[in-house]
């Protein structure tokens, strides 16, 4: 939800959109290179123990995933350029993360993660995604500045932590659409005790974001950079109940990829010359910069014996242009041993407006690419669907839980946000398989 | 609340069929703090925030380091059922989500009773749980988990 990014992903299929031609993969050694220095970086930190400052861990995914289709790509974020077909995929949900903790004295410690999962450029290149100084002023408080998660939504700075989630992913339709996962910035936290086991948490933050996301023009990735965010969140932590209410708003410094701007300013030039004020207004919507999106959620986890609970709301509105977005998720599940069974139910939809074109279709070659140009956007701005996935989880070791999911997606084929590419013919319908090995260590 | 070891074998064949249903019945977990903490008695509710990561601070004001006994699984199990009724998978997973979101860092963990008594013996803002019938005058026990 940062944005719906799909803005962005609209020009994919746009006119002017020669290809969907795949993205240059770096070359291995670079990434070779990062990992080399990745895997040297705990040697060197465990030769300096035993004093227990310094804590290296960290967290994987091992998984696989097949879609029932060809006729779309099945992707499990907006930062990832392509997705699974019936082909076996280990890139949706494969990823790695190392974590340093640094106890500098009572108050104050740091800590740095860098995760490696397949990203907006189609590679695994590592990214910093948390390196932050944090001070403990009192027994409930924490202050902490630097790069930071964005915990807009209830998992939302998590997500790439597997084994913390009882589901394979995150849910698709609720978390699919935000592309922003950290900021730069700084937080303020503060907990405290209610009594009779209960306890409040309340949360403000503010930071501006550095990731851009992947369009479907090779080379074109939208750029987020410099969007400033402002959050604030209450937790409500009962024995078995916990509730969850956040705001947050983001709004965008930058415009759009070249290919849209270039788009915009046709519709603009063709609202001139056919005077038509509301062919101006479709240009308007067209508009990245500047816009302010805000993000309402409220949502529970509720856990007594083996049953769990967990059910999140959210919407999404921007001020100006595009309408609004709500999201939502259930799920239930029921622990027998090690052994989690559950089902999740996950939907979402926009309501953006009717796209409107005026005479443009009459107007020759030029006039109809950019009336086509325009439905394209709004088609990729848009997201209607819902997904029931079945599953297990199995803790099969106190550090490493095995997760089978199949998940059945109902969507309407013309709002195509979520999905990286879609071929004409493809029903809506598509079912994904997949198996993955979460672990901790 | 301290056993001596020759009351212990008055009761022998009572502590020979317990051990055949051990862990279930093992002894009664008591919570125990250093003697310089500054801490006299802890509730139910404090113990729960300090191991769950919520509150990082003894009442006292010292930093807190909560120390649990991993070994055996039984053992640690038993603990976070006293604590929150909850099974180790869920409680590995909530340590996962706040360790690896930068909110806190889950309790030190030792292999043995021995070590638990140790580090609390040896730091000021140790907290940590063992058997009553393992504690001794280098420990102060601030909540008996069996009341």
């Amino acid at each position: 939800m940062g944005i719906r990014t799909s803005k962005f992903e609209i020009p994919s299929n746009a006119p002017m959109c020669l290809s969907n031609g795949p993205v240059m993969e770096r070359p291995v050694s670079t990434n070779l290179k990062v990992w080399v220095a990745l895997v040297g970086l705990p040697v060197m930190l465990t030769a300096q123990e035993p004093d227990s400052r310094w804590r290296l861990s960290g967290f994987g995914t091992l998984g696989l995933a097949s879609n029932s289709t060809d006729l779309v790509e099945y992707s499990r974020e907006l930062s990832q350029p392509k997705g699974t077909t019936r082909r076996l995929n280990a890139k949706l949900d494969s990823r790695l993360g190392l974590q340093v903790n640094v106890n500098l004295s009572e108050d104050f410690s740091f800590v740095g993660q860098v995760v490696s999962k397949y990203r907006y450029d189609g590679t695994f290149t590592p990214d910093l995604s948390w390196a932050f100084l944090s001070y403990t002023p009192t027994s409930g408080a924490q202050v902490r500045v630097g790069r930071l998660g964005w915990d807009v939504f209830q998992l939302a700075d998590t997500r790439n932590v597997g084994y913390s989630n009882l589901w394979a992913r995150p849910p698709l339709d609720f978390y699919g659409p935000l592309q922003v996962s950290s900021m730069d910035g700084g937080d303020i936290a503060w907990s405290t005790p209610l009594g009779e086991g209960q306890s409040l948490r309340l949360k403000v933050s503010a930071g501006q974001v550095w990731e851009k996301i992947p369009t479907s023009f090779p080379g074109e990735d939208q750029e987020l950079k410099g969007g400033k965010l402002l959050g604030s969140l209450a937790e409500f932590q009962g024995e078995n109940l916990n509730f969850r209410v956040a705001y947050a708003r983001f709004r965008t410094t930058r415009d759009f990829i070249t290919p849209v701007a270039s788009l915009r300013e046709g519709v603009y030039a063709f609202a001139l010359l056919l005077n038509d004020p509301l062919l101006a207004r479709q240009a308007d919507a067209m508009v990245f910069k500047d816009q302010v999106f805000h993000y309402y959620s409220a949502g529970l986890n509720w856990q007594q014996g083996p049953l769990r609970i967990d059910g999140v709301a959210a919407r999404v509105n921007s001020g100006a242009l595009f309408s609004t977005l709500n999201a939502g998720y259930a799920s239930i599940g029921y622990r027998v041993e090690a052994v989690v069974p559950y089902v999740l139910a996950s939907r979402i939809a926009t309501s953006n407006p009717t796209p409107y074109v005026g005479a443009l279709p009459g107007l020759g070659p030029q006039g109809a690419a950019v009336a086509e140009g325009i439905q394209r956007f709004l088609t990729n701005s848009n997201a209607d669907q819902k997904t029931v996935a079945l599953g297990l989880r199995w803790d099969f070791h106190p550090k490493a839980a095995l997760k089978i999911q199949v998940d059945r997606v109902s969507a309407d084929s013309k709002a195509t946000m979520l999905w990286p590419h879609t071929s004409p013919g493809w029903d809506g319908k598509a079912t994904l398989a997949s198996v993955v090995l979460d672990f901790v260590f | 609340m301290r056993h001596s070891p020759l009351r212990s074998f008055c009761f022998l064949p009572l502590l020979l069929a317990m051990l055949a249903t051990a862990p279930l019945v093992a002894g009664e977990p008591v919570v125990i703090v250093n003697l310089q903490s500054g801490v006299e008695k802890l509730t139910h509710d404090e113990v729960t925030s300090l191991f769950m990561g919520r509150q990082k601070r003894l009442p006292s004001g010292i930093v807190a380091l909560p120390v649990e006994q991993a070994q055996p699984v039984a053992t640690r199990a038993r603990f976070y059922q006293l604590l929150v009724k909850k099974d180790l998978p869920d409680i590995n997973a909530y340590w996962a989500r706040l360790f690896f979101s930068g909110q806190a860092q889950p309790p030190r963990q030792v292999n043995s009773a021995a070590e638990v008594l140790e580090l609390v013996a040896g730091n000021k803002g140790a907290i940590g749980v063992v058997d009553a019938s393992l504690v001794d005058r280098r420990v102060r026990v601030v909540l008996d988990f069996g009341r």
